[in-house]
């Protein structure tokens, strides 16, 4: 076809608003940490990092969406494997019971753990009843607490990611290795397990890097001492004022992210050829 | 003359050229039959008279008047779908009428012609 | 009907689905509790913490900000992103694949640097007004939803039939209005439920976009618990989920479960 003109004349607005208020923005904030008083300079970057704290705040944020993304695999997998395998009705009601959550605001979500591990919520007054502990512990606002949110946020992601690919494994397969002379544990291995990577692989990159971006989770359940770094980014915009190292983290985390999802990207090629 | 000519035909789409120099005269009345393998440009032809694709050059008249860049809606040309094309959304009745409507039919007559071709069984 | 499941795997299944619901059944038991504090299990029932929503000002108040912001930016987002779906489904050109990425990268793009960026840019570099500058936000990051959405109903919709509209006489933007948009209906509806889901839960692009008398839901949600522990948000929680739930239902009478499912 030919309609050329009409074609970007129908793309134009859209365009537009992406080029004006993302592209724009985007540029402008990244164009800033690079800005020195003479030239472009990478002194924001080596200022950022030589502070212990900042490296800290860096490393506990790989650190706790690399847990998050090993237990959603650990968990969701062999629950992925299962949906697969139940009768259309019911698989149907099953991926409805996982895109419900998806659908919650982060809010509800991240504040349904606080009434879990709170100092009155569910866990410790079991403790207390059942006299395994005479004080309420704190469970609340640390490492363990942003990483189960971020689990129970991200979980259902990797189940509907690896149900999409694990469901249309032809059961024929299956089959064809029975009649052959596999095992059921040699099935798996050989025959699921390497059919479902790609699902495995878009599941993976979305958790982990949704867990590195992840706002909302740690803001409420890890408290003040448990900084990451988009409340790190938040810190210094709205409290400290400090935009250059606001700039900075925001920049640092885009970079992150790009990079590991071409990693990941990258290694999977590798593995499929 | 004859009633619907193609000169000199050609189309593509980027380098892959599907129609190269098509010369076609139909005279009135006449009935045409297109065949060869698949690929060979027939649904192309039949497209460019419709007007829903244009000749990256040559000349398509029709009646003697020059078609060659005048829109599918304003041509007036009966075209069977392979896929028939029906509205989903309109009632038979509304399908039928459909392009009477689009040519500004009085209303009455839409309704006499439209219920003429369907019979209630 | 498949192989039946291990009995080992269907009770891990189980688990597995009793950690994604049971938080969501606890809080919804936490907000008919009768004690000043949060707690779980409660003392006993009351709606004294539902009744409380609407005394407080400032969640009426921006349940409506919240609201008007989701509905504005996801028509906003509507009218820019229908013509590029269109296009980007109906036509091919050069730079296509590329422009396609350039649509959905909004997704891509973390949140809390999307609305820090736009902080930066639109209220402190050109001093935009923050209620603007919040539906601009809501905008972009709800079009990555409209354009992938309305581009598979598209999609799903034989391009035949808009060339014997338009081989009857009809004109190209009248075959849009008249066959295309009343065919694509169910996607529109889907796309509009979808966007406003994720407009109306947003908190990391709405946190740096308030502003004196201008907050979300959300953003005051978060504040609020910060200052106090008591089953209000439990409440306001389960008003949410209902609300969910209600636009669930809706997208299955449109779209049918199995949109889902895809």
């Amino acid at each position: 076809m030919r309609n050329n003109k009409l074609v970007y004349l129908l793309l134009l607005p859209g365009l537009l608003v992406l080029i004006l208020f993302l592209v724009a923005p985007l540029f402008s904030t990244i164009f800033q940490t690079f800005k020195g008083e003479t030239g472009l300079t990478f002194a924001k970057y080596s200022d950022f990092f030589t502070e212990s704290y900042h490296r800290k705040v860096y490393f506990r944020t790989l650190k706790l969406a690399l847990m998050t993304t090993v237990i959603a695999v650990i968990l969701g997998f062999p629950t992925a494997y299962y949906i697969s395998r139940v009768s259309k009705r019911i698989r149907g009601l099953y991926i409805i019971l996982a895109v419900f959550p998806l659908l919650t605001s982060p809010v509800v979500r991240s504040f349904s753990w606080m009434v879990i591990l709170g100092r009155n919520g569910l866990i410790n007054t079991l403790l207390l009843k059942l006299n395994l502990i005479q004080e309420p512990l704190r469970l609340l606002y640390n490492e363990l607490a942003i990483v189960i949110g971020l689990v129970y946020l991200f979980l259902p992601l990797m189940i509907m990611s690896l149900v999409g690919v694990m469901e249309n494994i032809e059961e024929d397969l299956v089959e064809a290795a029975e009649s052959l002379g596999a095992t059921r544990k040699e099935i798996f291995l050989k025959i699921i397990f390497p059919l479902s990577i790609p699902g495995l692989i878009v599941g993976s990159v979305l958790v982990f890097t949704g867990s590195i971006t992840a706002y909302t989770t740690p803001q409420l359940l890890g408290g003040s001492d448990t900084t990451v770094l988009a409340t790190l980014i938040y810190q210094n915009a709205m409290s400290l004022f400090d935009w250059d190292t606001a700039s900075v983290v925001a920049t640092i985390m885009i970079v992150t992210t790009v990079v590991i999802t071409a990693l990941i990207n990258k290694l999977s090629s590798k593995l499929n050829a | 003359m004859a009633l619907l000519s193609l000169k000199n035909i050609t189309v593509a789409y980027g380098k892959n050229i599907v129609l190269k120099n098509l010369n076609l005269e139909v005279e009135q009345g006449e009935l045409i039959s297109l065949l060869g393998p698949s690929g060979c440009g027939k649904t192309t032809t039949l497209r460019l008279v419709g007007g829903f694709i244009q000749a990256r050059e040559g000349q398509f008249i029709f009646n003697g008047k020059d078609y060659t860049n005048i829109p599918v809606h304003k041509r007036n040309f009966g075209f069977v779908f392979q896929s028939y094309a029906l509205f989903p959304h309109l009632t038979v009745f509304n399908n039928v009428a459909f392009g009477l409507k689009q040519r500004n039919v009085p209303e009455k007559e839409i309704k006499k012609k439209g219920n003429g071709y369907i019979r209630n069984r | 009907m498949k192989k039946n499941n291990g009995r080992l795997l269907t009770i891990f299944a189980l688990f597995v689905y009793m950690f994604t619901l049971v938080p969501l059944v606890i809080i919804t038991g936490a907000a008919f509790g009768s004690d000043d504090y949060l707690r779980f299990p409660p003392g006993g029932f009351s709606l004294k913490w539902v009744e409380n929503i609407f005394r407080v000002e400032m969640f009426v108040r921006t349940f409506k900000i919240s609201l008007e912001v989701a509905v504005i930016g996801t028509m906003l987002a509507l009218i820019v992103g229908i013509p590029a779906a269109y296009a980007l489904s109906r036509y091919d050109f050069s730079g296509k694949r590329f422009l396609q990425g350039v649509f959905l990268s909004p997704v891509l793009v973390p949140g809390i640097v999307f609305g820090f960026s736009l902080l930066n840019f639109l209220i402190i570099k050109y001093q935009m007004p923050v209620y603007t500058s919040l539906l601009i936000g809501h905008t972009v990051i709800i079009m990555p939803y409209i354009i992938r959405v309305i581009s598979s109903a598209l999609e799903n919709f034989d391009y035949s039939i808009e060339e014997a509209a338009l081989s009857l006489g009809a004109g190209k933007i009248k075959t849009f209005f008249i066959i295309v948009l009343p065919n694509i209906a169910s996607g529109v509806i889907a796309a509009f439920i979808l966007a406003f889901i994720n407009s109306f839960n947003n908190v990391p692009v709405s946190i740096f976009l308030t502003g004196p008398g201008v907050s979300t839901l959300p953003i005051q949600m978060m504040s609020y618990v910060e200052y106090y522990f008591d089953p209000t948000i439990a409440a306001l929680s389960v008003i949410l989920m209902g609300m969910t739930i209600i636009l669930m239902l809706i997208i299955e009478k449109t779209l049918g479960l199995n949109y889902f499912t895809k």
